[in-house]
């Protein structure tokens, strides 16, 4: 562990445990750095996970699976590629991915915000409980699936059954949505909508028109089960 | 020949009109009300507890204590040890029971916060676990329990990683034995606002949870999930993963290949909330079994007393904990038998139990949220019949009363430890429990075998 600028800290992933690792970034945070700089990440597992202070980590290079986990509080920027399960379970914080990630990303997110430049795999935002997931480039299938609350910004297009069985929440998708999930349904944006997109779009330096995107919503037709409707249903239950 | 003489000699409600009735096996007046009700209602049926089937149980085991061949210990007097330490496999601070029980993950929703509270108190008191559930922690829980095992479950509903460090376990749930492969329901009468807000969700919604965890599928992704679960508890608590009884042999090395510290192994007699009534009769094997092919899993592996086994599901009494336990099982785990030591299914109230359509001793109906007794209801009124302090006095003495029958059998069996209980101890009643156990029909020298 090296300081290299006041409040500045690198840890060199190499040779180093993931637990040696992610000891070395709640001390260094707890000793009041503000930035800490991981050197060769390479693609590994669980980097920055339950991370409660408010540090900045940066990883300069790809990372593994549920980089991010469980943040409340910190930020995690990965220059690079993130693998499944990034900032998963957020509580608070941010995590942004230069780059894209696999399935599962900002999985049960319950606050917070998850930023990422390229592609997402499938179920992106899956049981999201609240927070932010936006997308610069597409989402794979199953994306929103069971979300509860909280917002899902695709600037590129959406996989198959979007937004299934969605409880409540709002998607966005500027681009072509293979086909909505049961029980998802379009509604009309309003200011509110455009708004949060606006912001959304501007503070990650995303050049979309904001009234260019479909809002997609619950149908709440599965909230309670009903036999009148049994053609929702039959795919749900 | 008048209809008189042909019904004479039979009961009254196997005769009408004067002549015998004769039901039909198939379509039984149990299945004919089952499909008038699907007929009605419009969906698959839904109930809580467990099975209603006869299955092979325990109580098809019984113990061969000391006579000529062997030494007993004395049954009121000489000492005998309960104590059960779980969870070091992997360095962490490992868990401590004062006798190998625990108290299985119902949440707070599926119970009344009464309910959880007694469960709490009563397990701290007689030095064992509880288990939180679906919605994460509630507010008081890890005040209420000594020794608190955080589940980590697919929906994540109320999952909060400031709670999983406070816990002394993490249970990562792939399923339970009332219904494995399948997630868990909490019907629109017990989803009160205080509930819903817990876990997110809009109120007087059913919630029918996911089954799959959303960020790892298989056994090499849940490899990658306990890492990331020790790397947010820096190491210092032992992960479980708890799975509903199916291809035992194959999914308990798979579990323990994951990293494993103790697995939870949930029988077909496990029970639940609320569930579709056929996964309940209809899916998994029972615990007995179960045990018997993990304790073989681990031993094929060679992890046999490091990874260490909780087998739950039907588990009634002290005499079934020390089946399990002489079959391989380090602990067993209890739901049904506390809740029933709680006051479930007393004959109180009962026109409260008629409303339901049941009585006593018959009670089944959890899902309603109209629970007589206060333990499975959000209404505050019904929650008001279980004052927890009164509550948690009556499952500390049912957990007494477990731990003075494990030991009784192990002193009988000669044993000063009652997990030096063996299958050797004990004799099959059933052709089918010496087959599935191996250990010999009463009356032969040696197992059943095909």
């Amino acid at each position: 562990m090296a300081a290299v600028a006041a409040r500045q800290v690198e840890i060199d992933c190499a040779g180093r445990s993931t637990r040696e690792i992610n000891q070395q970034i709640r001390r260094a945070a707890s000793e009041g750095a503000a930035e800490i700089v991981l050197l060769h990440p390479a693609g590994r597992h669980n980097l920055c996970v339950a991370l409660f202070d408010p540090v900045t980590v940066r990883l300069r290079g790809d990372a593994g699976w549920y980089c991010g986990g469980m943040l409340d509080g910190g930020t995690v920027v990965v220059e690079g590629n993130a693998g499944w399960g990034v900032a998963e379970n957020t509580m608070s914080g941010r995590v942004e991915v230069v780059g894209n990630v696999g399935t599962g990303a900002g999985a049960t997110m319950h606050g917070g915000e998850l930023y990422v430049s390229g592609d997402a795999g499938s179920r992106a935002a899956i049981s999201l409980k609240g927070g932010a997931v936006v997308v610069g480039g597409s989402v794979g299938y199953m994306s929103g699936f069971m979300m509860q609350r909280g917002s899902l910004v695709v600037c590129g297009d959406a996989g198959e059954a979007l937004g299934d069985s969605m409880y409540e929440g709002t998607i966005y998708v500027a681009g072509e949505v293979a086909s909505l999930g049961a029980d998802a349904v379009d509604a009309e944006a309003g200011d509110d909508d455009l708004e949060f997109l606006r912001g959304e779009l501007e503070r990650h330096g995303v050049d979309h028109d904001p009234s260019s995107f479909r809002k997609i919503v619950s149908g709440r037709k599965l909230w309670n089960f009903s036999k009148k409707e049994f053609e929702v249903w039959k795919t749900a239950m | 020949m008048e209809n008189g003489d042909v019904a004479r000699g039979f009961a009254n409600d196997a005769v009408a009109g004067g002549r015998v009735v004769r039901p039909s096996h198939i379509w039984s007046p149990e299945v004919i009300e089952d499909i008038q009700e699907k007929a009605e209602i419009g969906r698959y049926r839904i109930r809580a507890y467990s099975t209603l089937r006869r299955t092979v149980h325990f109580q098809d085991l019984t113990f061969v204590p000391c006579t000529l061949t062997r030494i007993p210990l004395e049954g009121y007097r000489e000492r005998c040890e309960t104590r059960t330490v779980i969870g070091a496999r992997h360095g962490a601070e490992p868990i401590t029971l004062q006798t190998p029980i625990t108290i299985a993950g119902m949440s707070y929703g599926a119970l009344s916060a009464n309910a959880k509270q007694a469960l709490g108190w009563a397990a701290s008191r007689v030095g064992i676990s509880t288990t939180t559930g679906d919605g994460g922690m509630r507010p008081g829980e890890r005040e209420d329990s000594n020794t608190l095992v955080y589940q980590v479950l697919p929906s994540r509903y109320g999952f909060d990683p400031h709670h999983l460090q406070m816990a002394d376990a993490a249970e990562v749930v792939i399923g339970q034995g009332a219904k494995p492969g399948t997630g868990g329901l909490l019907l629109e009468s017990k989803m009160s606002a205080t509930i819903a807000e817990a876990r997110t969700l809009p109120e007087g919604v059913d919630q029918r949870s996911p089954v799959r965890h959303p960020d790892f599928f298989g056994p090499d992704d849940l490899q990658i999930k306990i890492e990331e679960l020790r790397e947010a508890t820096d190491g210092r608590i032992p992960i479980y993963v708890k799975i509903g009884a199916c291809r035992v042999l194959e999914d308990v090395k798979l579990a323990a290949k994951a990293g494993a510290d103790v697995i939870v192994l949930d029988g077909l007699e496990g029970a639940t909330g609320a569930s579709p009534e056929a996964l309940l009769d209809h899916t998994g094997i029972p615990t007995m079994p179960a045990t018997v092919l993990a304790v073989r899993a681990l031993r094929e592996e060679g992890l046999e007393g490091e990874v260490n086994l909780i087998v739950s599901g039907g588990i009634r009494d002290g005499v079934d904990a020390a089946k399990a336990l002489a079959l391989g099982a380090d602990a067993v785990s209890i739901g049904t038998a506390a809740l029933i030591a709680l006051n479930c299914n007393k004959p109180v109230h009962h026109e409260d139990y008629e409303r339901l359509g049941t009585r006593a001793g018959a009670c089944h109906h959890c899902h309603t949220g109209g629970c007589p007794v206060g333990i499975t209801t959000q209404d505050p009124e019904l929650v008001k019949r279980l004052p927890p302090q009164e509550a948690s006095e009556r499952v500390e003495h049912f957990l007494n009363s477990m731990t003075m029958e494990m030991q009784m059998m192990a002193r009988a069996c000669g044993k000063s430890d009652v997990h030096d209980l063996e299958p050797e101890d004990m004799r099959a009643l059933t052709l089918e429990s010496s087959l599935v156990t191996g250990i010999p029909f009463a009356g032969m020298d040696r197992p059943v075998a095909l």
